[in-house]
């Protein structure tokens, strides 16, 4: 189970996404979150934060950098960092691309106050 | 090529059926889902005159190509109440909280772009399977000043209106360029 200290990145464009999700998390008494608005700012707080963050969940379209893009560059500097892809559409080509990448799973948007902890909780139990 | 013929009720039932319908049905999926609002639509197509065509206080417009070549515009028209009403309701349902905006203000655009993204993601991934479609990316047009540019090549509006179940109307226009 992911210890509740732990760091959370959340990346994505859309503002309402990041903050159901940092809403959702803290309901599960996760309150370090941190949020980027595509892949290029996700790779800057992770480098900042010397990729010691607990696990991302990464949206795939983005302006910038796109979440599988990120994902790419997140497993030059990281093997293990769990990362979850977020997704309005099961892309099935885009999915299968970030599996082989190594991802814990993908959530299907939309992730909200209702549905969010039990899916973050399942989440968070395999980690 | 001519994909549409001259006459009225063969281009109407073909850009309702093949464009319009698709993303229709996706919408009305995505507001229950994300708002938990009912809708629905009789799929009645009309032909709205260029002339008085109006972009409303919301809309989402995305360019279509058929084959490589630009065909038209999709757009997702709503009025001001019906833009309020799912920007509330999508921001309630998300955030888990009460929402009684008054006006188009930052959060609830961003709601809206939101379900807006959804449904239009869903819908252009059943028309590019055809692959006979593809689309750019989604404009946002708040200001009707912006709306004349989008009306640039236009020939014919063909419009399939959407009712909510709390009551209010927005539009699914297709703006086809000659």
């Amino acid at each position: 189970m992911l210890s509740q200290d732990a760091k959370i990145l959340v990346v994505d464009d859309a503002l309402i996404m990041r903050e159901a999700l940092r809403r959702v998390l803290a309901s599960l008494g996760y309150n370090n979150v941190l949020q980027a608005e595509h892949g290029k700012g996700a790779l800057n707080v992770l480098e900042k934060n010397q990729y010691q963050v607990g696990i991302v969940f990464l949206d795939i379209v983005m302006p910038f950098m796109d979440g599988k893009a990120a994902l790419k560059k997140i497993r030059e500097k990281s093997k293990t960092l769990p990362v979850v892809m977020l997704s309005s559409v099961t892309d099935q080509e885009a999915i299968d691309e970030c599996v082989k990448e190594g991802i814990v799973t993908y959530l299907l948007k939309p992730v909200n106050a209702v549905n969010g902890p039990a899916l973050l909780t399942e989440i968070f139990k395999k980690l | 090529m001519q994909l549409l013929g001259d006459n009225f009720d063969d281009s109407r039932s073909h850009v309702r059926n093949e464009i319009l319908v698709p993303f229709v049905n996706e919408t009305i999926l995505t507001l229950e889902s994300m708002a938990d609002l009912k809708a629905s639509s009789d799929l009645l197509t009309y032909h709205d005159a260029l002339d008085t065509f109006v972009f409303k206080g919301f809309a989402v417009c995305l360019m279509t190509r058929r084959l490589g070549a630009v065909e038209g515009k999709i757009v997702m028209n709503h009025d001001l109440t019906t833009a309020l009403a799912i920007g509330n309701r999508v921001r309630a349902k998300m955030l888990g909280t009460q929402e009684n905006a008054k006006t188009l203000n930052t959060e609830i655009s961003d709601a809206l772009a939101e379900f807006a993204n959804t449904a239009i993601g869903l819908a252009v991934r059943h028309l590019s399977a055809t692959r006979k479609f593809s689309f750019g990316t989604p404009a946002y047009i708040t200001n009707q000043a912006d709306s004349q540019m989008f009306l640039e090549g236009v020939k014919q509006i063909f419009t399939v209106p959407v009712d909510l179940a709390i009551g209010g109307r927005f539009y699914f226009s297709y703006l086809l360029h000659g």
